[in-house]
């Protein structure tokens, strides 16, 4: 008897204390603090409870490609793995690896194109039936923005350690209201020029890397005069949509000033001499020089076809592609002739008034606004992971094993010299330097020092839808291009109907807001392009810029 | 007597229960996507649409903006423009073709039909002339040169891209096949008579051939006017409404503002200003090229 | 046959014009078949030739590699292209436009040919006339003034509207199901199609009543007559309204597009082609934003060889259809020689 119940008082101990370690376990599921480690030991039924926070990840970022049919294999993972497609597999590790790290989280990866032309419907489709992804690209700013279609990310930024190494023009795209709604994706670019370094040997223009090609600090007048030297009997000197890279955008024109009528917010700037000057310029690049090859008929991919098959000596490109290319494609331009002796990149060409448009752009990224707390963080985390992170550094592990065994140039390199962020590991068993040549190790270094302009929409101005107004841009340099109309009047046509179209918001102009926004572009050319603001910025200060006095 | 009429009546009421149980399914789908859409445009123009909030009634608002706005006119002037080209320049060439195909021997018809009418998908086709229009690869500037003649910008030049979308239609001429089919129904007797009195070949045509087509001509009219007052595939593809603004029609216009600007309202409401348009050039016709057989057949006889 | 007396055709001057006008004849048909031998030339023409050697009609260095492309979306140098239209095979294209054409065909068919045959025979005069107007009405107003309002039809169905600002009640919430994405959202809108309505009406009321009352003395339903008795005799308009109808729902651009836009692997080969050309000759960056996969796309050298090559696999099928109901549609053609 006595010795039963000293067993009874054991065992009830035992019970109890049991009951008292257990409690706070059962609160740590409850609040879903596990560790990794508190995760591990569950059972499978708890543990398919306790991942109750949904991730939905696009496949296009962070997504495991895996095959889309099995063939004669047991399933797509099989014929993964069987066809050393090794680039999916890693993807589904690192889902795992995410997964134990965050135990909360439940990945899904769905298909989402984020690249098609009715994006904002599509979006907002998906958003309202709740089939979103966590985090997409952010197009169309920030009109989406102000429609709603992004988180507010202010507080998660300002808290995150590698916010500073945000490229300038990435968090100025994605601040509307002086709120962040963005954050930059893995590759820093910009537009930049493309061009054959041989025939520029030829007509006997070296940079200052003593190679040949342009100097960085090339002008739009020389952009001209090579174009025209590079002109032989089947090639021209350039090729591409002339609007997209033109004068302009050398000279740092804006297409719409404050209305001086305050009326409205914005009026077409169709008063700036300089906007005649790049019109005049442009068509007599192609009806007198007859240097470039430009046609409603061509797109990007057709500029790149005209310059590969040697019929151009120089197009527009982004950045990151011509690394990448000279990693990828060695022997593109032809067996005898290496890639990154043939082919050489240059920042856009300058105006002579000091003006630099170079801005290093990313893609950027926005998150579902219709997101829980806890499946925001959990998206952050992953796309910290995926950019530069535990994720990234398994990548790129695989990446220079693959490329090893398949007996490849591995694409690392590029990523690293692109990456806008600071890896945790560097993985790299060689220099850059070694790999690149010093004009594309320039454009990177360039970019990385340049500086965003203010735009109207961190100060709450409305803008004008950008595809829109590039489109109407886009139109006004073609009648210029093929028409002989007289140019004032093809810029008052079409600046009527940008006006009436584009630049007709409601309301009064904000005179505060405005007003803010210009001296913020003030501080910005002082500290930054000094020479620009001398010369011309000052001077627009009291004309194109100039504050109405009422109000 | 009295177990006839109940039969009747029975049999009628069966009749017509059947009647309308066959014709149910059609009448629900053209009410809902045949009619429905085209009443609820006219509430469409009234709002302005928003992807997340509510949409809200602003007036004619979206009126005063396509009146207001520039390329609204631009975009007539272009689809009025391709419209006369189109149906001047292509519309009488399939009659004629069809009229002298009547010619040849049957076995010829037959072999010629086929070989005219050997499909190629519509996007498929316009993608061919798009190719043949480039200005480096394509084939027309390639015979051009070849024969050393000045090369054509083609899609690039703001007044020869109209003539560039319909050229395709100019040179790739053919019958039609509700004429051949009409011309079957044209009884030879009449042409032995004016074989008789001496006519020639082109008053055969003129006098016979062309009074008994002139009903399927006067619809055949109305369509191709009503057809290509709303080209979009064409001018979409080939030129995405370029150079400037040289190709962009109004239904091209209604999708950008659509689906490229989301002014779901104006976009409505500058069809409606197309529908209106439209069915005023189509009373316009109505009145001065009634299709009505007998009022014709009764002309020719007088 | 009537305008030439066949009697005198023996005469040089006649025998003559009937030359020319052969001639002038073949020379369309010519101009006809060119353009399609230039597209089946190009698409089996290497890129290199493409660029080098674009007009000759036999191509030097004839090769699939396009077809190959297309079909397995891997490039030359083994990388997954992964972009635009070569995220899906082009099997995939093709059975969607295959599964658009005939969930169409089955569904407009029927549904048209009821609804005439039901105005042509079965109602009483003023009903059919009346109902006539009904099905007639909108192929007399232009489809385009319902582009948007079909649209948000579709988005939220049966509704047009989520909510009706000012009018109360409207808010609140109703079950609605939402067709953008779906082929449902390309088939329930041509499921009735009013020129095949006339195609058919007109062919019906061509057949004499007297067969129907026979069928209906001998006790035959409604049903049972249709099928047994009326589509038989139907079926040359059955082919030409088929023909018409499989080929309309092939070729329809707009509408897939508009409705399948962002669902990639439900698009159909037109859809599929305007991409493939888009991102040949019109695709920009825009700004900020640049499809990182483009790159594969750019480097690959893909030109107009495989635009070409999508466009023989897209105008295959219509050929086979073409060659299949050839017998029937010149019959049809014949029989349903819109008379009313």
């Amino acid at each position: 008897m006595r010795k039963s119940s000293v067993l009874l008082s054991i065992s009830l101990a035992i019970l109890l204390g049991g009951c008292k370690q257990v409690s706070p376990f059962e609160q740590a599921i409850k609040a879903g603090s596990l560790t990794s480690q508190g995760y591990t030991v569950l059972p499978d039924a708890d543990k398919v409870r306790y991942k109750n926070v949904i991730l939905r990840v696009p496949s296009e970022w962070g997504g495991a490609q895996l095959p889309l049919d099995k063939g004669p294999y047991l399933s797509p993972v099989d014929k993964a793995i069987h066809n050393g497609d090794i680039g999916p597999l890693i993807g589904i590790y690192n889902q795992a690896l995410f997964e134990l790290q965050n135990p909360r989280v439940k990945v899904e990866y769905i298909n989402f194109d984020m690249w098609t032309d009715n994006f904002r419907s599509a979006l907002a489709v998906s958003l309202s039936a709740g089939k979103a992804p966590a985090y997409y690209i952010a197009r169309d700013l920030p009109q989406t923005i102000e429609q709603g279609m992004y988180a507010d990310l202010t507080d998660i930024m300002k808290g995150w350690d590698q916010f500073q190494n945000q490229p300038e023009g990435s968090i100025r795209q994605g601040t509307v209201n002086g709120k962040i709604y963005t954050l930059a994706a893995n590759e820093l670019g910009a537009v930049v020029i493309r061009y054959r370094k041989d025939w520029f040997r030829e007509i006997g223009v070296f940079n200052e890397y003593g190679e040949p090609g342009p100097r960085s600090d090339w002008t739009w007048d020389d952009f001209r005069r090579y174009a025209k030297m590079l002109t032989k009997d089947n090639r021209k000197g350039y090729a591409g949509a002339i609007g997209s890279m033109n004068y302009a955008e050398a000279y740092g024109i804006d297409y719409y000033v404050p209305d001086q009528t305050e009326k409205y917010t914005w009026r077409f700037n169709g008063s700036d001499p300089r906007l005649l000057l790049a019109l005049q310029s442009v068509r007599d690049i192609c009806q007198k020089d007859k240097s470039v090859t430009t046609s409603v008929t061509m797109g990007w991919t057709e500029w790149h076809n005209e310059f590969d098959s040697g019929r151009a000596a120089m197009i527009s490109g982004f950045a990151p592609h011509i690394p990448r290319d000279s990693i990828l494609n060695p022997t593109k331009m032809g067996k005898d002739k290496p890639f990154r002796d043939t082919v050489g990149m240059v920042t856009l060409p300058l105006g002579s008034n000091g003006y630099n448009s170079l801005q290093p752009i990313t893609n950027p990224i926005g998150f579902d606004p219709t997101l829980s707390k806890d499946q925001l963080r959990a998206a952050f985390e992953w796309c910290k992971s995926w950019f530069y992170g535990d994720m990234f550094a398994n990548r790129m592990r695989n990446a220079i094993l693959e490329a090893k065994l398949k007996g490849k140039q591995s694409e690392t390199y590029v990523e690293y010299l692109v990456l806008p962020y600071k890896p945790k590991e560097n993985l790299l068993d060689k220099p850059l330097e070694q790999v690149f040549p010093p004009d594309y190790l320039g454009v990177y270094k360039a970019l990385r020092a340049a500086h965003a302009p203010p735009l109207p929409r961190e100060f709450g101005l409305a803008e004008p839808a950008i595809n829109e107004l590039n489109k109407a841009v886009v139109a006004l340099y073609s009648d210029a291009i093929n028409t002989n109309t007289d140019l004032k009047s093809l810029i008052a046509k079409h600046g009527n109907l940008i006006n009436t179209n584009l630049l007709q918001f409601g309301g009064k102009q904000d005179h505060d807001k405005l007003k803010r926004y210009i001296e913020a572009r003030t501080e910005h050319y002082k500290k930054y392009l000094p020479k620009y603001y001398d010369k011309e910025w000052k001077q627009k200060t009291t004309s194109l810029y100039r504050l109405p006095a009422g109000n | 007597m009295a177990s006839v009429v109940p039969r009747k009546s029975h049999n009628l009421r069966y009749k017509t229960l059947m009647a309308w149980l066959f014709t149910l399914p059609g009448l629900v789908v053209q009410l809902v996507f045949g009619w429905l859409p085209v009443l609820f445009a006219f509430v469409v123009a009234f709002q302005r649409y928003y992807f997340i909030k509510d949409p809200e009634y602003v007036g004619v608002n979206n009126f005063k903006e396509v009146v207001a706005d520039p390329l609204v006119i631009t975009a007539f002037q272009n689809t009025l423009w391709f419209a006369f080209l189109s149906v001047g320049l292509t519309f009488l060439m399939p009659i004629f073709v069809s009229i002298l195909l009547m010619e040849m021997s049957r076995r010829t018809i037959r072999v010629m039909m086929i070989l005219w009418f050997i499909p190629v998908a519509s996007t498929a086709g316009i993608a061919i002339w798009k190719y043949m229009y480039h200005p480096n690869l394509g084939l027309l500037n390639g015979i051009l040169r070849g024969l050393h003649l000045p090369e054509q910008k083609w899609l690039d030049d703001p007044v020869l891209a109209m003539f560039s979308l319909i050229l395709p239609g100019i040179i790739l001429f053919g019958p039609g096949l509700i004429y051949i089919a009409a011309l079957q129904n044209v009884p030879e007797e009449l042409y032995e008579a004016a074989e008789l009195e001496g006519a020639s070949f082109w008053r055969k045509i003129w006098n016979i051939t062309l009074p008994r087509l002139r009903p399927i001509i006067a619809m055949m009219l109305l369509f191709s006017v009503i057809g290509s007052m709303q080209v979009f595939e064409l001018p979409f593809i080939m030129t995405g409404g370029g150079p400037g603004y040289a190709t962009t029609t109004v239904v091209m216009y209604i999708y950008s503002l659509a689906f490229g600007a989301y002014n779901l309202g104006k976009a409505t409401a500058l069809a409606i200003v197309l529908f209106c348009a439209i069915m005023i050039m189509v009373g316009f016709q109505r009145r001065y090229f009634p299709e009505n057989i007998d009022e014709s057949s009764e002309n020719a006889r007088s | 046959m009537p305008l030439i007396p066949q009697v005198g055709r023996r005469r040089p001057k006649t025998r003559l014009m009937l030359l020319a006008i052969a001639i002038f004849l073949w020379i369309g048909v010519l101009l006809h078949l060119f353009p399609v031998a230039w597209m089946i030339s190009a698409s089996f023409k290497p890129t290199l030739e493409i660029f080098n050697a674009p007009f000759r009609l036999i191509p030097k260095e004839p090769s699939a590699a396009s077809y190959k492309l297309l079909a397995s979306t891997v490039n030359a140098n083994g990388q997954s292209l992964n972009v635009d239209v070569f995220r899906y095979p082009l099997h995939i294209y093709l059975q969607n436009s295959i599964k658009i054409s005939f969930l169409t065909l089955l569904c407009q068919l029927p549904i048209t040919a009821m609804a005439a045959y039901a105005v042509s025979k079965l109602h009483s005069r003023r009903a059919a006339k009346w109902l006539f107007y009904f099905f007639m009405g909108t192929l007399m107003i232009p489809g385009q003034i319902a582009i948007v309002p079909r649209f948000l039809l579709l988005s939220h169905f049966p509704w047009p509207t989520r909510t009706v600002p000012g009018i109360p009640f409207t808010d609140l919430f109703f079950p609605s199901w939402s067709f953008i994405g779906t082929y449902w959202g390309i088939v329930l809108p041509a499921a009735f199609s009013a020129f095949n309505f006339l195609l058919f009406k007109g062919f019906f009321d061509t057949l004499p009543t007297e067969l129907i009352e026979a069928a209906r003395i001998d006790g035959a339903s409604e049903l049972t007559t249709l099928r047994a008795i009326m589509l038989p005799l139907a079926r040359p308009v059955i082919a030409v309204t088929g023909y018409f109808t499989f080929t309309g729902a092939w070729n329809d651009f707009l509408g897939p597009w508009i409705i399948l836009m962002s669902e990639q692997q439900k698009w159909p080969l037109s859809v599929a082609l305007y991409k493939l050309q888009w991102a040949l000759t019109s695709w920009q960056p825009s700004q900020g934003a640049m499809d990182p996969a483009l790159q594969t796309l750019i480097s690959s050298g893909v030109g107009y060889n495989a635009l070409m090559a999508l466009a023989v696999v897209e105008s295959i099928p219509i050929f086979i259809a073409f060659l299949i109901f050839r017998e029937q549609l010149m019959k049809g053609i014949q029989i349903a020689g819109l008379k009313g």
